[in-house]
């Protein structure tokens, strides 16, 4: 009977671990390899829990956990000795836990000392209780790693503090009851010490979390609307192309046209096209600057500020963006831009200046975007600035800070107040070109 | 100062002298102001020191573009304008470096705010520091100057073309940089902006051409030093 106790306690053993350890961490093997593994290392689990003894079973678990945590998943060295800490500490308090619960109810703590069966399932029901809370935990990892939240887990989530602050309650209940001896005393104390801590830590785990979830979800509607951009400048970049194909061939025939009037004697004709041709020459795109998506984005700015009755002034030389992929400098200059251009629109002098330099001396990009701006922006305890859009918006100076972090380069933003202008200068240095940061 | 303008409208011409004599007047000073009426004017002139230029581009004969190189070759730190009634990028211009664009008709507040830029930028880089040393006294440009700094109780001077052991103490040189392109990220460096390549949270890449320097940056100063360095690269950009 002890055996198999023991060796059902080891298999549920090994799903405790498998879902944990499965929901918190990326796995570093195929499937197939992971559970021989598994099964390997369940198997000298069981083997050495035979003897009944603390000393040779307690140590068998966290050298197995720390094992199957770096052989079978992405988990460095702290990381995993964390882990098997954890949850052999765990494990160990859920059996207190569940011993002092036995001994409540039943008065039969002594038969846990004599009974060898007993030693064995009380282990294996605090095991149960691990499994539930590993199954809550593993929700929410889920839910971070796929960047959802799962509003049907909301009451289980708030049941399992409830649930162990209750527990910490009657715990501390108990130990302050006379009846109970002196050591059981202080055993009760301190689970109750530790159930509350431990409260207070998956709160501010939870919390991190959530911080973490929030924040993948920025950075997947960041990036969608990073790569929607670049695709839209394209697209504007291929139709100013065949625009411009269309005026050169339309003017070639005109003039054929002209040629052939004048030829006849058909001077009406001839006077007709003369007047028309200098309206092709209009149609002609200014160009910005040499790289192509860059001089759609600024063309649409110049173009945008024509209807809003903004100033555009724009001065960007060569090689600026020769370091920079097409989704950066989409992101980059198109969020400046529209940062600008929005801030400038509801201002008095309703004027915006765009400026990048490439200094060959030092080898670097000074990027400057200034806006006319009755009214400083609200600043945030962290220094940045925040954003007057609000619910999903805002995207647009995080989307500039990535692109910074990720070339090297450095920002500051700050408002004039004499000028009532609110500048954005940039500088990234230019060494390793086209080369993307590993940070 | 010594102020070229070449444009073949005498209108423009006017137009550029009327305003730059009228910021300089603003701050009592008179520059040596000479006017061009094309490319092959100036350019057969014997005398073509400059100190700020401006250059139309269409013009007969040689363009403002060419111009423009030929004087930069001449003049490696003159401030080249370039007065454009074409919006147009101009991938020529890129080739040396133009210090600002204006388009016609002039924008005189812009053309102000331009010239204060150029000439705090043209003060900064020629004002000539004396660098006594063992030898004699060197004297070196601002804009020659990479950085100042302390190797073992002896203070470097680093410049764009030698190493000098200088005989002054670091103290000596803060007091003396007051320039803002000086800035000290570290009690035993004194930097120029100028050749500042990127910043990290304990060190600054300087770099001139291919040459490279570290200077260390006290970690509290990060965020200064990275404000200064911005502002200044922003005002002289």
């Amino acid at each position: 009977m002890r055996t198999l106790f023991l060796f059902l306690g080891t298999v549920l053993c090994a799903v405790i671990l498998w879902v944990y350890d499965w929901a918190l961490l990326p796995s570093r093997r195929p499937l197939r390899q992971r559970l021989i593994l598994f099964a390997a290392v369940c198997a000298a689990w069981f083997v050495l829990r035979l003897p009944g003894s603390l000393l040779l079973s307690v140590p068998a678990f966290v050298a197995g956990n720390y094992l199957l945590l770096r052989l079978g998943f992405v988990c460095d060295r702290h990381g995993a000795a964390f882990h098997a800490g954890f949850l052999t500490f765990a494990y160990a308090a859920a059996a207190v836990l569940t011993l002092l619960g036995v001994e409540y109810f039943q008065r039969e703590y002594p038969l846990y000392s004599r009974d060898a069966v007993t030693m064995v399932w009380v282990p294996e029901l605090a095991r149960l209780s691990i499994l539930i809370a590993v199954l809550l935990i593993s929700g929410w990892a889920l839910a971070r790693r796929t960047g959802e939240t799962k509003g049907d887990s909301l009451p289980l989530l708030c049941a399992a503090p409830l649930l162990s602050l209750l527990c910490a309650g009657l715990l501390a209940l108990f130990a302050l009851r006379g009846t109970l001896t002196g050591p059981v005393r202080l055993l009760l104390a301190t689970a109750a010490i530790f159930l509350v801590a431990f409260n207070l830590l998956f709160l501010l785990l939870y919390s991190h979390l959530r911080q973490g979830a929030a924040s993948n979800t920025e950075l997947a509607l960041s990036l969608q609307k990073e790569r929607a951009d670049l695709e839209y400048y394209r697209t504007l970049q291929q139709e100013a192309e065949r625009q411009r194909i269309l005026v050169h061939d339309m003017r070639k025939h005109l003039n054929t046209v002209r040629a052939l009037a004048a030829e006849r004697g058909a001077y009406e004709i001839e006077d007709y096209v003369n007047s028309i041709l200098p309206d092709l020459q209009t149609v002609r795109a200014v160009r910005f600057c040499d790289d192509p998506i860059l001089n759609v984005i600024l063309q649409r700015a110049a173009s945008a500020c024509r209807e809003r009755g903004i100033g555009f002034s724009c001065d960007v030389r060569g090689g600026v963006t020769a370091f920079l992929d097409p989704a950066s400098v989409t992101t980059l200059y198109g969020n400046l831009l529209d940062n600008a251009l929005e801030a400038a629109e509801t201002s008095v002098e309703k004027q915006v200046w765009l400026r990048a330099i490439r200094d060959t001396t030092a080898q670097s990009v000074v990027v400057t975007a200034v806006n006319s701006c009755d009214r400083p922006p609200e600043r945030l305890a962290g220094g940045s600035y925040r954003s007057r859009k609000g619910g999903g918006h805002g995207l647009g100076l995080r989307g500039i800070a990535r692109v910074v972090r990720r070339f090297h380069g450095v920002s500051e933003t700050y408002y004039d107040p004499q000028e009532r202008r609110f500048h954005h200068v940039i500088q990234f240095p230019v060494q390793a070109e086209r080369t993307e940061s590993t940070r | 100062m010594r102020i070229l303008i070449c444009d073949d409208d005498p209108a423009a011409v006017a137009e550029l002298q009327s305003a730059v004599r009228a910021f300089f007047a603003e701050r009592d000073e008179t520059p040596d102001l000479v006017c061009y009426p094309g490319g092959d004017a100036l350019l057969a002139a014997p005398d073509l020191r400059a100190d700020l230029a401006f250059l139309d581009v269409e013009m007969p004969g040689t363009d403002g573009i060419t111009v423009g190189a030929r004087l930069k070759q001449a003049n490696p730190s003159v401030k080249i304008f370039i007065v454009t009634a074409y919006p147009d990028y101009l991938d020529e211009a890129m080739r040396f470096q133009v210090f600002r664009y204006l388009s016609k008709p002039l924008d005189r507040e812009r053309l102000f705010r331009n010239l204060r830029e150029a000439v705090r930028l043209y003060v900064t880089e020629s004002r000539p520091f004396p660098i006594r040393t063992a030898e004699g006294v060197v004297v070196r440009r601002a804009e020659e100057i990479v950085c100042v700094e302390t190797v073992r109780r002896k203070v470097l001077i680093t410049t764009t073309a030698e190493t000098l052991i200088s005989a002054e103490p670091i103290e000596h040189w803060r007091r003396t940089l007051d320039l803002p392109c000086f800035y000290s990220p570290h009690r035993a460096f004194i930097i120029n902006l100028a050749f500042v390549n990127s910043i990290t949270r304990d060190s600054i890449l300087l770099k001139n051409g291919n040459q490279e320097k570290t200077a260390f940056l006290a970690r509290r100063k990060y965020a200064e030093c990275k404000a200064v360095y911005l502002r200044w690269a922003e005002s002289v950009g």
